[in-house]
């Protein structure tokens, strides 16, 4: 009956009995099974026997049929075997020492990137957390610029004095002369309100925190500055002099963690500068800070508090309408993403750089697992003769599984030794190369060491499984035997591993291209003017009213070509007024402007597309609207495109900035004042003498070093007590790009480490195809093969490879790349050159990596590898 | 200690059949009996896991028997009374005996006495 092909209980109600069913009651159930199917065949017919079957399966579910661990039997013996384990491990490791290298190395250097990547993440997210009353504090902000008026805050904590308990306004004013013990220096000081160490957390060494900046002209000097220009921190009370003021120093804080935001070294009261006593809405270079008090709904303030402020502003003269403010929470300043303000007075962390370094570490690290898992398997024809004999002896599979496990925690754990003293060394490099501060003994606190010991525990796991689970599986019969050949099985698992590594390295070498693209695109794009031998730097009061002296004698010197002055130089103008562009008030968009004398048109090369230049005509520009000579404007081309002229219309039109209403008398091309990420807005070049801060002299010839000091010997003669810092255009435009030329660089090193660990993967897969495949190609020889088709025939497979990963990762390298590239308003377009330099730089690597075994396993003596059989 | 024997009902039934079928009982015969002559429904499993039991408690001892074709060649296993079983069944009658002898007679339906 049984016999019958057709009368059959259901197969797979068969397999899951024997699945969950243990051992030793698996016979006689199944025989019940069996021999009730039949009777309910005869009785029921087969239809419901099978039904039957199936129910009868599922009944048998119970405590007593199932498989269970039955442990007892050998636990008392396991610490001896994993010391054995160890041993064996560490013996076979030695034994093939090029192998063991390969794959140490390859999880070490993958295990290196994810620390320190590790540290980095973990260095972003902390700033500004140290603060005390983080969620209590606010910056005000009005969506464009991080700075706000100074009537800001008073006007705020007057109308809510139960809700806000604090207020510091900040400003920061570079270049104040310092005069301590006979000594010039020039510092940045920042210039707040009393409250302002009640608001922000940091410590005073010396000095009362709630009255160091009551008194006024008080200061309070960082440590290391304290040590700088004292020698000692115990300096209270201390005289110097401050732009010609007599200052005393009421407080010495401890030294600002390199996770704060806001980085300063001195701290004045902002009462010692006259012109922040008058409380106005126009004069914006404040950043305005609030303490909210405990238990305050923040969400009804912030609605209130707009409120008032629109009520506030809706009154004095202000050519900007319609007010919104806005509320930062301190600790969310740093990465915040909502928010591209100007003026910020420090330097932003970019959540995106975290997100793509984040993405990068556990891109490395899986690289690093995957080339683990690649290379063990890759190994087990030497590894299986032990297998076999162990399973002889008696070794039931957990334990192989165990063994081979702690063989890969030894591997992993070497790993992460090794990792840490080589994060400890390219700790600097990371720095620079993240634009982080990096504390190096963070690598040992005992935090970070446990994290690592998880990390470890994780990898040996996820890395060790599945050679574990492979090497545990060979049959001894077979193995011993000799006629054990490795299953195709295997093979198949580490080609996908390969191109899985080759995908990633790829797509990080496409981003990396596509960087360097952009990067050289911006550093080559026209920019609208001159900025090479271009340098600018601060004048004093001094040689403010000896401008023209200043000019004289600069232009003596055949190397300086030409000497100007102006308020901005135009790698960062930010400062911007209203430009009205319809006829109601509230019809206006931001313009920004310079102050320029006569020649600097001409010095930076800014094209004039019709009209006069500052040349022929410089009509005096001030907000103030009473003098009796009119202004004209300058603009430039995106000005006029707002009100749809053509350059030749524009001039004479009148226009209508800051409420001042005045013809145009020029237009110029337009020119990229800020960064290539921001489009070309309307622009004004304005004329007021008072108004011009920098020195902008343009030099030629080739001994700029001689130039450079001449004019520092000049400045120094004219007004000894200014610190002179010249810059050149060029590095302050190349800074504006540091980002890029950050992520740029990542990109490369982090491409690099991924092509070096598939390489490796790539080097374990070849080797292992050469010992499996010699025998065929011994054969292959003797039927006549030359060198060359066998060398074809080896690469043809990794080449295939290395094709699925380009068709894999160039796509998705260009689209992800696409987007990033929409950030930008003038950016390269992806042509195809990219793919080809990818693709030819995988192709290329890849031979390389593999040449040496493939000619190692082409020239051998096919007698050697047949001989045995 | 007194040695206890406890016996459950499905038990004792299984127990029962193990003893009436002396050396020819396995789960299915056994499960074929309370279902074909008591007109009882039972689960294999049931008398599967009852079996085990009896096994654990000493009252059944078992070996593997001879394969059969009906089976796909395996094997069963045939449960044997031991005499702790054999003991616990004859108490389990005794106590029934007993309480039975002590149920008058009117009980069911003779005159009372």
């Amino acid at each position: 009956m049984s016999t019958d092909p057709h009368i059959q209980p259901p197969g797979l109600a068969r397999k899951l009995f024997q699945w969950y069913c243990s051992d030793p009651l698996k016979e006689e159930i199944a025989g019940d099974l069996e021999e009730r199917f039949l009777d309910h065949v005869e009785t029921h017919g087969l239809h419901k026997a099978r039904r039957n079957y199936w129910l009868n399966v599922f009944k048998f579910f119970r405590w007593h049929t199932l498989k269970r661990q039955r442990s007892k039997s050998y636990t008392h013996n396991n610490i001896s075997m994993f010391k054995n384990y160890f041993k064996i491990a560490l013996r076979s490791a030695i034994k093939q020492k090029a192998f063991s290298l390969i794959n140490l190395s390859g999880l070490a250097v993958g295990l290196t990137s994810f620390m320190l990547i590790l540290l980095y993440v973990q260095h972003q997210l902390s700033f500004d957390q140290f603060h005390e009353h983080k969620e209590r504090v606010f910056r005000v902000h009005d969506g464009d610029v991080a700075i706000t008026a100074n009537a800001m805050a008073p006007t705020i904590q007057r109308a809510y004095e139960a809700e806000v308990e604090d207020i510091a306004r900040l400003v920061f004013m570079g270049s104040q002369f310092f005069q301590v013990n006979g000594e010039n220096y020039s510092e940045e000081v920042l210039f707040t309100d009393p409250g302002f160490f009640n608001v922000f957390t940091f410590p005073l060494l010396e000095g009362n925190a709630e009255k160091a900046l009551s008194q006024p002209n008080s200061m309070v000097f960082s440590q290391s500055a304290a040590l700088k220009h004292f020698g000692t921190v115990n300096i209270l009370g201390e005289l110097f002099e401050m732009e010609g003021r007599k200052y005393q120093v009421t407080g010495v804080m401890k030294d600002l963690p390199n996770n704060s935001r806001l980085q300063f070294e001195f701290v004045a009261g902002l009462k010692d500068l006259t012109w922040t006593h008058e409380e106005t809405w126009s004069n914006r270079s404040y950043y305005t800070y609030l303490l909210l008090a405990d238990g305050v709904n923040q969400a009804d303030f912030f609605e209130k508090a707009e409120g008032t402020i629109a009520e506030a502003y809706g009154t004095p003269a202000s050519s900007q309408g319609g007010v919104h403010i806005y509320f930062q929470q301190l600790n969310e300043i740093y990465l915040q993403k909502d928010w591209k303000l100007d003026y910020e007075p420090m330097k932003m962390g970019d959540i995106s750089y975290v997100y793509i370094f984040t993405g990068i570490a556990g891109l490395i690290l899986l690289i690093a697992c995957v080339n683990y898992i690649n290379l063990s398997t890759s190994r087990s024809l030497d590894r299986a003769r032990e297998v076999g004999l162990r399973k002889v002896v008696g070794a039931i599979r957990g334990q192989l599984i165990w063994q081979f496990l702690s063989e890969s925690f030894l591997f992993v754990f070497g790993a992460i030794i090794l990792s840490i003293g080589i994060g400890y060394g390219v700790i600097p490099y990371f720095e620079q190369l993240s634009g982080a501060a990096i504390d190096a003994t963070r690598l040992f606190e005992t935090n970070f060491l446990l994290a690592m010991l998880g990390l470890g525990l994780i990898i040996t796991f996820l890395a060790g499984f599945y050679p574990a689970l492979m090497l545990s599986n060979f049959k001894p019969v077979e193995v011993l035997k000799g006629s054990f050949r490795r299953s195709g099985k295997g093979s198949r698992l580490r080609q996908v591993l390969v191109v899985f590594q080759f995908s990633i390295s790829i797509f990080l070498l496409v981003a990396t291209l596509v960087v360097y693209k952009q990067l050289n695109f911006i550093q080559n794009k026209k920019l609208g003017y001159d900025r090479e031998q271009v340098l600018s730097f601060v004048m004093d009061e001094t040689l403010k009213e000896k401008r023209d002296v200043l000019r004289t004698r600069l232009e003596a010197n055949p190397n300086v070509s030409a000497v100007s002055f102006s308020s901005h130089v135009p790698v960062n103008i930010g400062s911007a007024n209203g430009l009205h562009v319809g006829p109601t008030e509230d019809d206006w968009e931001l313009i920004y402007f310079m102050h320029a004398d006569k020649n600097l048109l001409e010095l930076l090369d800014i094209e004039l597309l019709t009209g006069e230049g500052l040349e022929t005509r410089a009509a005096l520009f001030k907000y103030d609207n009473d003098m009796a000579v009119k202004p004209t404007f300058i603009v430039n081309r995106a000005t006029i495109a707002v009100f749809n002229w053509s350059p030749e219309e524009a001039i004479g039109k009148n226009i209508r900035i800051s409420g001042i209403d005045a013809p145009i008398q020029g237009v110029v091309e337009n020119f990229h004042y800020r960064s290539m990420q921001q489009r070309i807005e309307p622009f004004v070049i304005l004329h007021d003498p008072d108004r011009f801060y920098q020195v902008v002299v343009k030099v030629s010839g080739q001994q700029v070093k001689e130039t450079l000091s001449f004019i520092e010997d000049e400045v120094a003669d004219m007004s000894p007590s200014l610190p002179l810092n010249m810059t050149f255009l060029d590095d302050r435009f190349n800074r504006l790009y540091r980002f890029e030329t950050q992520l740029g660089e990542v990109f490369l090193t982090f491409a690099a480490i991924a092509i070096l660990i598939a390489c490796l993967g790539m080097l374990g897969l070849i080797s292992f195809v050469a010992v499996n495949r010699a025998k065929e190609i011994g054969i292959r020889k003797v039927l006549g093969a030359s060198i060359a088709t066998i060398m074809a025939l080896l690469s043809k497979d990794f080449l295939k490879l290395v094709g699925i990963s380009l068709l894999l990762a160039l796509p998705l390298g260009y689209y992800l790349m696409s987007g990033w590239l929409q950030d930008y308003a003038y950016s390269v377009t992806l042509s195809a050159d990219l793919a080809v330099i990818a693709a030819v730089s995988a192709l290329v690597i890849t031979m390389v990596t593999i040449s040496y075994q493939a000619l190692k396993t082409a020239f051998i003596n096919p007698a050697r590898v047949l001989r045995n059989d | 200690m007194e040695k206890r024997y406890t016996l459950g009902e499905f038990e004792e039934t299984v127990l029962l059949v193990v003893a009436a079928q002396d050396g020819e009982a396995y789960g299915l015969s056994i499960t074929k009996v309370i279902e074909d002559e008591l007109g009882r429904s039972v689960n294999m499993s049931s008398v599967h896991t009852a079996l085990y039991r009896l096994q654990e408690k000493g009252y059944v001892k078992s070996d593997m028997g001879d394969p059969s074709d009906r089976r796909g060649g395996r094997r069963k296993r045939i449960f044997v009374i031991t005499s702790a079983g054999k003991s616990a069944l004859l108490e389990a009658k005794q106590h029934r005996q007993y309480l039975w002898s002590k149920i008058p007679g009117y009980v069911f339906g003779g005159e009372k006495s």
